[in-house]
C-alpha cells in the first residue's frame, strides 16, 4: 500500500492493477474492505477477459511490471517498485 | 579626266551598294516581324478556339441548368409534399412516444398494485442483507415496503431505492430516473454514505449538491469517494468525449484494450462498482494475490 500511494497513485503513466485469486467476489471485497484497497481490481469473473490471466504464476504474491503492448519489464516486488521510480 | 570618271563610278557603285544594303537590311528585319507576327497569329487563333470551346461548355452547362430548374421546379410540390409528410409522421412518433410513457406508467401501476401479497422465498439487498419469507406490502416511487419472517416472527421493512434488489429494479420498473434518487454519495473513508440525487457541481469551490427527498445537502469532492469523484468528473467535466479518445488510445493497446470497460472494480465504501479508466497508462503494474 505504500508502495502504491508513494509511487503510482501521483503517476498518470502506470496503472496498479490487483488480479484478485480469490475464489469469489464476496471473499475479494471483505478483503478490499478490511484493507481500504484504493486500486482497481481484476475480479474471479473477469480473469478471462482482463487478458491478465496468462501471465499468473502458480505462486502469490506475484508482481510484475508489463508495458502497454503487453512486454513483461520486471518481476517481483522490489523489481517492479525500483523500474517504477523511473517511469 | 578617265581617273575622274574612275571615282564617279567608285562613288555611284558605292552608293549602288548602300542602297541595295539597305533594301536587304529592311527586307531582313520585316520577315523577322512577319514570322513573329504570324506566330502571334497562331496563339490567337488557338486563343479564339479555346475561348469558343469555352463558350460551348457554358453553353452547355447553361442548357442543364435549365433543364436541372426545371426538373426542380417539377419537383417543387412533391418536396412540399414530403415536407408536410415529414412534420406529420414527426408528429405521430411524439403521439406514440407520450401514449407509450402514458402506458407503461398504467401498466406500472396496475403491476405494482397487483404485486401487494406478492410472496418471495428470499431477497438480496445489493447491501448483503438477507429477508426471508417476504410479502409485498407496497411498492413506493422512493422504495417498496414488505412483511418477512414466517407467521409468528412477522417483521415489517422498508427498502430505499438504493437498497432494492436489481431482479425488483426490473421486475417493479423502477426507471433510471427514478433511481437517480438512489445515487449514493460515500465518503472518502467509505464509513458514511447518503443517498440523493445529483443537482449541481460549483468546480471553483468543489461543492456538490445533492436532493435528498426535498431537501439540499452540501458536499465537498474533496471528502467523497472515488467513484463520486469519477463519476463527478464524468457528468461535469464533458468526460463522455474525453472516454471516447481515451477508449481510442486503450483499443491500440494490448493491455489497456482488454480492461478499459467492464472488467475492472474498485471498491466503494461497502461494495465493488465497475470501474472504467480514465487515463491512458503506458504501463500496467499487475499485482496477483488473494486473501487466503
Amino acid at each position: 500500500m505504500k508502495s502504491f500511494n508513494e509511487k503510482i497513485a501521483t503517476n498518470d503513466k502506470v496503472e496498479f492493477i490487483h488480479y484478485s485469486l480469490d475464489r469469489t467476489t464476496e471473499a475479494a471485497l471483505k478483503w478490499a474492505k478490511k484493507e481500504s484497497f484504493p486500486w482497481a481490481h481484476v475480479l474471479v469473473d473477469k480473469h478471462e477477459e482482463s487478458g491478465l490471466k496468462k501471465y499468473a504464476k502458480r505462486f502469490v504474491p506475484y508482481y510484475m511490471l508489463v508495458d502497454k503492448d503487453g512486454q513483461i519489464l520486471a518481476e517481483g516486488h522490489q523489481a517492479v517498485f525500483a523500474m517504477v521510480d523511473d517511469l | 579626266m578617265s581617273r575622274i570618271l574612275t571615282i564617279w563610278n567608285i562613288l555611284i557603285l558605292t552608293a549602288v551598294g548602300a542602297i541595295g544594303y539597305y533594301f536587304y537590311s529592311n527586307h531582313q528585319t520585316l520577315m523577322g516581324e512577319n514570322e513573329k507576327l504570324t506566330a502571334e497569329l497562331v496563339e490567337l487563333e488557338s486563343q479564339w478556339t479555346q475561348l469558343r470551346h469555352e463558350e460551348g461548355e457554358i453553353a452547355f452547362a447553361r442548357q442543364e441548368l435549365a433543364h436541372v430548374t426545371k426538373s426542380t421546379n417539377s419537383l417543387r410540390p412533391e418536396i412540399l409534399d414530403l415536407g408536410q409528410a415529414i412534420t406529420e409522421k414527426q408528429a405521430d412518433i411524439e403521439f406514440l412516444e407520450e401514449k407509450i410513457s402514458s402506458r407503461f406508467f398504467q401498466y406500472r401501476k396496475q403491476l405494482r398494485k397487483e404485486a401487494k401479497g406478492m410472496s418471495f422465498d428470499e431477497i438480496k439487498t445489493p447491501q448483503g442483507k438477507m429477508y426471508y419469507d417476504v410479502r409485498i406490502i407496497e411498492i413506493r416511487p422512493d422504495g417498496i415496503s414488505f412483511g418477512h419472517g414466517a407467521e409468528g416472527t412477522l417483521g415489517l421493512a422498508g427498502l430505499g431505492l438504493h437498497e432494492i434488489p436489481d431482479k425488483w429494479i426490473e421486475r417493479f420498473m423502477y426507471t433510471e430516473e427514478e433511481l437517480e434518487w438512489a445515487r449514493g454519495w460515500t465518503s472518502s473513508d467509505g464509513t458514511e454514505t447518503v443517498h440523493g440525487k445529483f443537482k449541481s457541481y460549483d468546480e471553483e469551490t468543489g461543492v456538490v449538491i445533492i436532493l435528498v427527498g426535498d431537501r439540499k445537502r452540501s458536499l465537498n469532492i474533496d471528502n467523497l469517494s472515488t467513484a463520486n469523484r469519477d463519476w463527478l468528473e464524468n457528468k461535469v467535466k464533458g468526460g463522455d468525449a474525453k472516454e471516447a479518445a481515451n477508449f481510442a488510445l486503450l483499443d491500440k493497446q494490448v493491455i489497456g484494450s482488454k480492461i478499459k470497460k467492464g472488467v475492472l472494480s474498485k471498491l466503494d465504501g461497502n461494495y465493488f462498482y465497475d470501474f472504467t479508466m480514465r487515463n491512458v497508462p503506458d504501463y500496467y503494474v499487475v499485482y496477483y494475490s488473494a486473501s487466503w
